[in-house]
């Protein structure tokens, strides 16, 4: 597993908790927990490093969306995987604007199994190639 | 409620505002008509015409709105006219000029149930005016002249005037129906919202059930202490239970979209949830730091 680092942005700070300290325990991997897209440029460098970035789609009303720091995340040419977790339904229009990106979109609830499985998946296959 | 009782207001000034409209068009015309040839005609036509023109800034989006109000510059507007015409009628019938009896009255009456204002009394009222007035003048003050007008007079004013009554009628039946579907189309949206609303709270759901999730996870791994198991069990479940409350609270009282919005936010129910939902995520983490001092 080449996995080091994993961040995540999540406006709930329950669900980082918990998520981080799943990863850590399952994955071995250190978690940058994320609370808000502020959050994510200023730590921009930190982030750059890590293998893979999970983005909550909507992050705190009349915010920046999970889909805005995407863009901000390719623009700063991350070169890494980017996963999206959402709450909403599939018909939500932030939502729909997430899967234009081709990017794996979680939908809310999903096992911390899957999570990790699809994670482990996706490692694979890119050190394969 | 509130809103019907505004679209009926709004229509009722924009009919009164068609009306002055008119009035102040055809009185220009016929000033416009008399200039060189009469003075008096013309002055006789501004009174309408600047009764009109003066209505026009009182009946402006910015100043105050009441039926009352509506109503008084409508027969304000509809005697000046009437009185122009009437006197018009007179002045023609006591000369030797070739004319046509009670024309205006006809094209007045026709107007008003063109327009079709609101409320109806005033519409059913001003348009049984136009055949009042000329049948009275005809027997009393024109009773002399009556050989100056045609055969028809004043049959053929009141039957026109009948006429224009149904016009009016229909119209209205029409702007009903035009109304009650704008209503079923408001209620509709309305309808719309609401779904949304609810489904959005379906979505809200999804993060504490993710919680809860991981928490079982993390637990049967034996990863987390049961003190920390126990705050994230605890805050999920209230949120979850707020949510159910909120529904719940909703279905009971029988609430209308308005109250809805009223009870649980200024303009967003959504973020007025999130904020509740922080609040008391503050409140449970406050209370179990209380908790472990004790």
């Amino acid at each position: 597993m080449g996995l080091k680092q994993v961040t995540l942005l999540d406006d709930n700070s329950d669900l980082r908790e918990l998520i981080s300290e799943y990863f850590e325990h399952s994955l071995k991997v250190k978690v940058l927990p994320l609370g808000n897209y502020q959050e994510l440029v200023q730590q921009m460098p930190q982030i750059l490093s890590s293998d893979l970035v999970i983005l909550d789609i909507e992050i705190g009303y009349n915010q920046p969306s999970g889909y805005e720091a995407y863009k901000t995340l390719l623009q700063n040419g991350y070169p890494g995987l980017i996963f999206f977790l959402t709450g909403h339904g599939a018909d939500h229009p932030l939502v729909q604007q997430a899967k234009t990106s081709n990017c794996i979109v979680w939908e809310k609830p999903i096992t911390g199994e899957a999570m990790v499985r699809q994670i482990r998946k996706h490692i694979e296959q890119i050190q394969s190639c | 409620m509130k809103d019907t009782n505004n679209g009926d207001l709004k229509l009722e000034r924009n009919s009164v505002r068609y009306f002055i409209y008119v009035v102040a068009i055809s009185s220009a015309f016929n000033m416009a008509r008399w200039v060189g040839l009469d003075t008096n005609s013309i002055l006789l036509w501004s009174i309408p015409f600047f009764s009109a023109v003066i209505s026009i800034f009182f009946l402006k989006d910015s100043q105050k709105n009441s039926t009352a109000k509506n109503s008084f510059i409508f027969w304000i507007n509809y005697i000046s006219v009437t009185y122009v015409i009437g006197h018009a009628n007179y002045f023609l019938a006591t000369s030797d000029i070739g004319f046509s009896p009670f024309g205006g009255f006809k094209i007045e009456a026709f107007a008003i149930a063109l327009i079709a204002p609101y409320p109806m009394l005033n519409g059913y009222l001003s348009i049984l005016g136009c055949a009042l007035v000329p049948t009275i003048m005809y027997y009393t003050i024109l009773a002399d002249y009556q050989s100056r007008m045609t055969i028809q007079e004043p049959g053929l004013t009141v039957v026109t005037v009948v006429v224009c009554l149904l016009v009016y009628m229909y119209r209205h039946r029409g702007l009903k129906i035009e109304r009650e579907l704008s209503k079923i189309k408001t209620e509709k949206e309305n309808l719309e919202e609401l779904a949304k609303i609810f489904l959005s709270l379906r979505d809200l759901t999804n993060t504490p059930i993710q919680n809860l999730m991981l928490v079982s996870t993390l637990l049967i791994e034996n990863k987390i202490n049961s003190e920390r198991a126990a705050k994230y069990l605890n805050v999920s479940t209230q949120q979850l239970s707020l949510i159910s409350q909120i529904l719940s609270e909703f279905r009971l009282a029988d609430r209308s979209l308005e109250e809805f919005r009223s009870i649980y936010a200024q303009s967003d129910p959504l973020q007025y949830l999130k904020g509740r939902i922080v609040d008391l995520q503050k409140k449970v983490d406050t209370s179990f730091k209380d908790d472990s001092k004790s």
